[in-house]
């Protein structure tokens, strides 16, 4: 015969516990007392919460195993004594879920193993189906918290005193909430999850790895869960909850709030209002930041190289980068860009998600790299730069680094706006470097004054500082500048502060044709058309390299002038459109593409190509 | 700083610690490394 859940709810709400169980257990059925009927629809979908005093012996326990399962998906089970009617609400359990395997069981069936040891229960065959299921759950912050002092749970309930010891610990880690704490840290999460029934028993979770669907079911759920709390309760147990809640988005990277669960949690906060309950809680937009699943940027490592010409060994390019930043120098239309970006896409299977281009100006100053302060509509306000920004983005990463192409870093004044860039990546280590704490102050300092990248990093630097892990971001990123070698005074300028940082390479011209190897198969013409570009190439550079051999004097030569692959690519593409073509023409557009203005060195291109060109109408 | 040739390719170290982490991380063999001479600027 169905039970009369009223009845029972005001049953629940007599539980007579002891000691800190008693204000722990009891609150999670503190809601139940007085409208217990229209807080428990509130949660059908849920399932039913509740402590269970077997003071008074039911004689129906099957019949209440029964009603819970019809009425609701999930069941929390929190034994609060040792009572053999807490064995016959498992057996009942058992019966009616048709299992005798308590695994089975705790997948809809939470365990207050924590609680029960202390009545002499035997806890095996639940310590073997729970021990899976946090396995599976094991970076919710129950387990978690027990991992992080070293210490296995369950050994813990082998010792009572040790495990007496700890509660302890943890309820006085905040002695304003501690019945909070305690369910927050023990309790909560692994009830929950189970609770909840959020992952598959089969997925094994590594840090980081994106449940982005699960996911969104749990906090759908758990925004639901929280709704059905009295009023009387809600304020200081909902703060706690949110502050969970935003530490599991942590906690799991690959969380990702949809506009469902965005909706829900909008709702939320609306009926609070209607309750005239004041919590600070997190705005929705606030919430946006964490959208993000986790990015995995370990790509397979192939750099695209078919139609492009480099003289960089790519394998050493790439061996560089995971040890520490690089530094691409050379003449102008060398490809240092381009290798850049097809270095970084070979590593990051092309997820855009896994790096920023920028190009320096002359303009740039320490608020453009790392933040600072800024005006906007009259206000003072911190803005932040590429780095924090990177930090941001980094944090998302699960798998591989995120990489900054700073291109034509020589354009900017590197020793003011790089000093506290360097400074934070001086050690040719990543693991030793780390985010200054006076920059997280500083930030901090300008309260709600910061934009949107500097909120989300203080999030996430505070989060993850709890957990010691606050540099890990900072360590994942990897910069790729590039600097043109005409720029070569500026070179030597900063040259000490660049190459104690940076492992760099030298592109220089090719010294004959080997860029046309690669390129010429890309333009539809004629195969002495071919040979007569390859040899008017081959020549001009020759010249310019004797002119260079000629003129050596110091290491500065290697900013002497050549015809650049990007030159000569340039070239191609416009001789290949012409409908009459000769070397000569090929020849006056190579000057057209020279990418540069000096006259000198037009003077001594014309006159190069006047002598290739009889060179080669000779032969 | 440790300027090398490997490869074909100049690459300047910013120590000879950093050197061998990535010529190792490259499978680069000894034979592959030269110092760098003048022809090469």
């Amino acid at each position: 015969m169905p039970l009369d859940l009223k009845k029972l709810c005001g049953d629940f709400s007599t539980s007579n516990i002891n000691g800190y169980a008693k204000v722990d257990v009891f609150n999670i059925s503190g809601y139940v007392p007085k409208e217990c009927e229209i807080k428990v629809n509130a949660i059908k979908v849920l399932g039913l919460a509740f402590t269970y005093s077997l003071k008074e012996k039911r004689n129906d326990i099957k019949g209440f195993v029964e009603e819970l399962y019809r009425r609701y998906n999930y069941v929390l089970f929190i034994p609060d004594n040792a009572n053999s009617d807490v064995k016959s609400f498992f057996e009942s359990a058992y019966e009616v879920l048709g299992t005798q395997d308590p695994f089975e069981v705790t997948k809809n069936l939470a365990l207050g193993f924590f609680l029960a040891w202390k009545y002499d229960l035997d806890l095996t065959d639940y310590i073997r189906g729970t021990r899976a299921l946090l396995d599976v759950y094991r970076l919710l912050p129950f387990y978690y918290s027990y991992s992080q002092r070293g210490i296995d749970p369950f050994e813990k309930l082998k010792d009572n005193s040790r495990d007496k010891q700890f509660i302890e610990e943890i309820m006085n880690e905040s002695r304003d909430s501690r019945k909070y704490t305690f369910f927050n840290n023990m309790l909560y999460p692994i009830a929950l999850a189970q609770f909840i029934n959020m992952l598959p028993e089969d997925k094994e979770l590594k840090s980081g790895a994106p449940i982005s669907f699960q996911t969104t079911e749990f906090y759908k759920k758990l925004a639901l869960y929280s709704y059905t709390l009295s009023d009387s309760e809600a304020l200081g147990f909902i703060n706690s909850v949110f502050y969970r809640l935003k530490k599991l988005w942590r906690e799991l990277k690959g969380v990702r709030m949809d506009e469902v669960v965005l909706d829900l949690y909008q709702n939320y906060l609306t009926a609070l209002g209607k309750h005239g309950l004041q919590v600070n809680l997190p705005k929705v937009q606030d919430l946006l930041v964490q959208k993000t699943e986790g990015v995995k940027c370990i790509g397979k490592g192939e750099v695209d190289l078919h139609d492009f010409y480099t003289s960089v060994d790519v394998e050493i390019l790439k061996a560089a980068l995971k040890i520490g930043n690089v530094l691409l120098i050379g003449p102008p239309g060398v490809g240092k860009t381009s290798l850049a970006l097809r270095v970084v896409k070979g590593l990051t299977d092309n997820n855009g998600e896994c790096f920023s281009v920028f190009t320096a100006n002359s303009l740039w100053f320490r608020r453009n790299l790392v933040g600072g302060e800024s005006f906007i509509n009259g206000s003072v306000y911190w803005k932040s730069g590429l780095l924090v920004q990177a930090y941001v983005r980094a944090s998302r990463i699960i798998d591989g680094n995120y990489y900054v192409i700073v291109d034509e870093i020589n354009r900017a004044d590197v020793d003011k706006a790089f000093g506290e860039l360097f400074t934070i990546f001086s050690s040719n280590n990543p693991e030793e470097w780390f985010v200054p704490s006076s920059l997280v102050e500083e930030i901090e300092s300008y309260g709600d004054r910061v934009d949107e990248h500097a909120r989300e990093f203080l999030l996430i630097y505070n989060d993850l500082k709890e957990k010691g892990r606050e540099d890990e971001p900072l360590r994942r990123i990897r910069m790729i500048a590039t600097m043109n070698l005409v720029d070569a005074r500026n070179l030597f300028y900063v040259g000490d502060a660049l190459v104690r940082r940076f492992v760099s390479f030298y592109l220089p011209y090719p010294t004959s044709t080997e860029d046309l190897v690669k390129v010429l198969p890309n333009f539809n013409l004629q195969d002495d058309e071919r040979e007569q570009i390859i040899k008017f190439v081959g020549c001009v550079r020759e010249k310019f390299n004797q002119k260079r051999k000629a003129n050596r004097s110091t290491f500065m030569e290697l900013t002497s002038f050549n015809i650049s692959p990007a030159s000569v690519k340039n070239s191609l593409a416009i001789y290949s459109e012409l409908s009459k073509r000769s070397i000569d023409d090929f020849a006056e557009i190579v000057k057209l593409t020279l990418g540069t203005l000096d006259k000198e060195k037009i003077s001594e291109y014309e006159e190069i190509k006047e002598e290739c060109i009889k060179e080669l109408k000779r032969k | 700083m440790i300027v090398k040739k490997v490869r074909e390719t100049i690459v300047v170290f910013p120590s000879e610690e950093v050197m061998k982490r990535v010529l190792k991380e490259a499978g680069v063999k000894p034979e592959e490394v030269a110092d760098v001479s003048e022809n090469d600027l």
